[in-house]
């Protein structure tokens, strides 16, 4: 198994690679509690097939190939053991995605820039916008809850919740513009 | 005009009734050609006939109905319909198809919309794995060292390699001393936005990581190394460089780890090879080679292998689980500590000498430096001193008191309403009688039943209160693997009397599987499990006990009769695997 190829690559493949490998999870309509856990998986099945692996290929894509195909199989389990929303959202969110390695956007490098570019740019977010974020991501409130939590109404935050994201998307394209101008 | 429409009707129920030929065909186009609403008439009336056909085949009106509906839908998907849909992903909505108005299938004709939502799932996951600690890089990576080390020690490679695969870089930057609370969390930053290859180029702002060569196949522990962190002065996070052989299991105090020339555990109390200086607090930890340890600040351990801790300062309890294959060491100053299913008390408050207490089981114990290798067994409740200058072990009074805040922790039972005390083995605190509390004392800290012996304990069900006094059905414990016992006792105040009722509960680390309150079975087991004196229940007052639904804590309820005195004793076994 895997004796020939370097671990310090490995290492660099999986630094480089998750963050935009867990995008791409998500971006097939794996459910949220599941993306790390499926994209976990695929690093393993890449690490014990590394044997197979043309380093000049781009390991991103193939490493997503392999993500893709798990959550293809994801459609064939039984109801109680899928890790996705909806086997129809799937079905077409996976056939869209059938070219990864002609997809830039979710190519390694741009994918961990992008994280980098929404780590600073959420420094700069206001500091409600900030609870609210903690509140839905990081304490897996719903928009009820949440409302509640901050006396106002589910459907104010859910819009709250969409301008914040749609800011932060502005910031990060300007970020990673400037880096690459830079 | 009206010739021309007759005309178009006609050509297009001949080609619904597929009777056309190909002139006709091309008259029609030319009519289509000519009024465009006339080619949006003839698709419909194609895929109504087209829909018609598929219903056929497929044998039936539901059919037919449903696959009507979904290229209805497909018409009528709006900017409205895709927005929901997106809102509703992302914010992890029901995606039953009966809570949407329209087949999710029907998506496909729509590409740039597909792309959209994909566009918005990603960004989704990017902001969880920003905001959400659990999802954070450092999270993952965790995991994912875990997951690989734990699919791939079964090849057994990992095993071999694991204490030679990573090496830090001489010069990495030593954390300041400020002293960082473990209440306090652990903050990482990513260094600035800038590529890969710019990070890397920056030396002096990230660490490094060195392999030995020859090493490329361990790739599943290295994955612990993974990234090129910038690291806070004051927080060193341990556990992303090198395998995690131990874990914070519980806390006490105010629990501060100083970070000097050394590491602190991580966010999630994961601790791997280094040395930790304890400031404050009590800690107890567990090892993933089966070994425990519990200490009290100000207190230096060194984390040397999967099987190795080396205690440098400081009060320490540890325990080696019996039962492991290989057998796991404790050092401490000049000192080798090997002692499968014991637990000891270590003390080396002082830097010429250190002291040991043997707290259950018995160990073995060497002196490193010693010309002649000294060893000596040491038995139950026998406690030496190491001289270090002369390299010689002297017998010492046992006391284990000193070690009464470590063994809270490490006692396996935890009593949070302040009317027990969990006493350390060997040591008669007067606390219970003066402040009618109940006493949890470890009898057997591990042990297992023998083929030819029985125990017998009282029968109880579980979430049921059972009343202590009479006779009880009993019935022989079955449990084969390694137990614990603890003894619980309850005496009079300074007046021989129970004021009112004296209420205790007590949580057990480990599933409770039997209790023996009843006198006779109190008796028949002390020769078994009695070696903190013999159970007295001569005058047991009123009481209850309940075992909770989940097996783990037992509730003791003790009402006064007039002027009888409450006393008693209660066993509990617990199953420790």
């Amino acid at each position: 198994m895997a004796g020939e190829f370097s671990s310090e690559k490995f290492i660099e493949y999986v630094r480089e690679n998750h963050a935009g490998l867990r995008g791409f999870v998500r971006s097939l309509g794996v459910a949220p509690m599941w993306v790390d856990d499926l994209a976990q998986e695929a690093f393993v099945i890449a690490y014990q097939r590394m044997a197979d692996f043309d380093e000049n290929r781009d390991f991103g894509a193939w490493v997503r190939g392999i993500a893709r195909n798990l959550v293809i199989n994801e459609r064939r389990k039984d109801a109680r053991r899928k890790r996705i929303l909806s086997d129809h959202l799937t079905e077409v969110l996976v056939a869209s995605s059938s070219l990864p390695e002609n997809e830039v956007e979710e190519k390694g490098d741009r994918a961990r820039a992008k994280a980098l570019a929404l780590k600073e740019c959420l420094d700069k977010v206001p500091d409600k916008s900030r609870a609210m974020l903690q509140a839905r991501y990081e304490n897996e409130q719903s928009a009820p809850d949440i409302a509640l939590q901050m006396n106002m109404s589910a459907a104010a935050i859910r819009k709250s919740l969409e301008r914040v994201r749609k800011a932060l998307r502005k910031c990060v394209q300007q970020r990673i513009g400037e880096v690459n101008a830079g | 005009m009206n010739n021309s429409k007759e005309r178009f009707e006609e050509l297009l129920a001949r080609l619904l009734d597929g009777e056309s030929d190909g002139d006709e065909r091309s008259e029609l186009a030319r009519l289509c050609s000519a009024d465009q609403k006339r080619g949006a008439e003839v698709r419909e009336a194609l895929f109504f006939a087209e829909s018609l056909r598929q219903a056929f085949i497929s044998g039936g009106k539901d059919v037919f109905e449903a696959d009507l509906t979904e290229q209805l839908n497909v018409a009528a998907l709006g900017n409205n319909d895709f927005k929901r849909l997106r809102q509703q992903v992302v914010d992890g909505g029901s995606l039953e198809q009966d809570t949407l108005s329209f087949d999710l299938r029907s998506l496909q004709d729509q590409p740039a919309e597909v792309r959209k939502l994909r566009n918005e799932l990603e960004f989704d996951e990017l902001l969880t794995q920003a905001v959400s600690t659990s999802k954070s890089e450092e999270a993952f990576v965790q995991s994912l060292s875990t997951r690989m080390w734990a699919e791939v020690e079964e090849d057994h490679f990992v095993d071999d390699l694991s204490s030679k695969i990573i090496e830090w870089d001489a010069h990495l930057p030593v954390a300041d001393a400020e002293p960082v609370s473990s209440n306090r969390e652990v903050s990482i930053s990513l260094s600035d936005t800038v590529s890969l290859t710019q990070q890397a180029a920056r030396p002096g702002k990230v660490w490094s990581i060195l392999f030995k060569p020859a090493l490329a196949a361990a790739a599943a522990v290295v994955l612990t190394g993974l990234v090129l962190w910038n690291v806070q002065p004051e927080s060193r996070p341990a556990s992303l460089f090198s395998p995690q052989w131990a874990q914070v299991v519980a806390e006490g105090g105010d629990v501060v780890w100083r970070a000097q020339e050394g590491r602190i555990p991580d966010s999630k109390g994961g601790l791997v090879k280094g040395v930790y200086h304890l400031e404050s607090g009590t800690v107890h930890l567990r090892f993933r080679e089966g070994a425990e340890m519990a200490l009290e600040g100000p207190a230096e351990f060194e984390i040397k292998g999967k099987r190795t801790v080396n205690v440098l300062s400081g009060l320490a309890v540890t325990r080696s689980n019996a039962g492991n294959k290989r057998n796991f060491i404790f050092e401490t100053k000049g000192l080798n500590l090997d002692g499968s299913g014991s637990t000891l008390g270590i003390d080396v408050r002082d830097d010429k000498e250190a002291e040991l207490v043997v707290l259950s089981g018995d160990a073995e114990i060497q002196l490193q430096d010693s010309a002649e290798g000294e060893k000596r067994r040491l038995y139950h409740f026998e406690a030496v001193r190491a001289d270090l200058d002369r390299d010689k072990l002297v017998d010492i009074p046992f006391n284990s008191r000193p070690f009464s805040k470590a063994w809270e922790l490490m006692s396996g039972v935890a009593a949070p309403t302040g009317t027990v005390e969990v006493a350390v083995p060997g040591h008669q605190s007067k606390r219970v009688a003066e402040n009618n509390r109940v006493r949890v004392t470890v009898e057997r800290d591990q042990f297992k039943l023998a083929d030819n012996e029985q125990l017998e304990v009282d029968t109880l069900s579980k979430g049921h209160f059972v009343s202590m006094n009479g006779s009880k059905n009993g019935e022989v414990l079955t449990e084969k693997g390694h137990l614990r016992s603890y003894l619980l006792e309850f005496k009079p105040g300074k007046d021989g009397k129970l004021e009112s009722t004296l209420e205790a509960s007590m949580t057990f680390d480990h599933p409770v599987v039997g209790v023996i309150f009843s006198e006779d079975r109190l008796v028949n087991s002390a020769d078994l499990l009695g070696r903190s004196g013999e159970p007295n229940n001569e005058s047991m007052a009123s009481g209850q006990l309940l075992l909770s639904d989940d097996g783990r804590t037992v509730n003791l309820l003790l009402t006064s009769e007039g002027n009888r005195p409450v006393s008693g004793t209660v066993r509990v076994l617990v199953a420790l695997n």
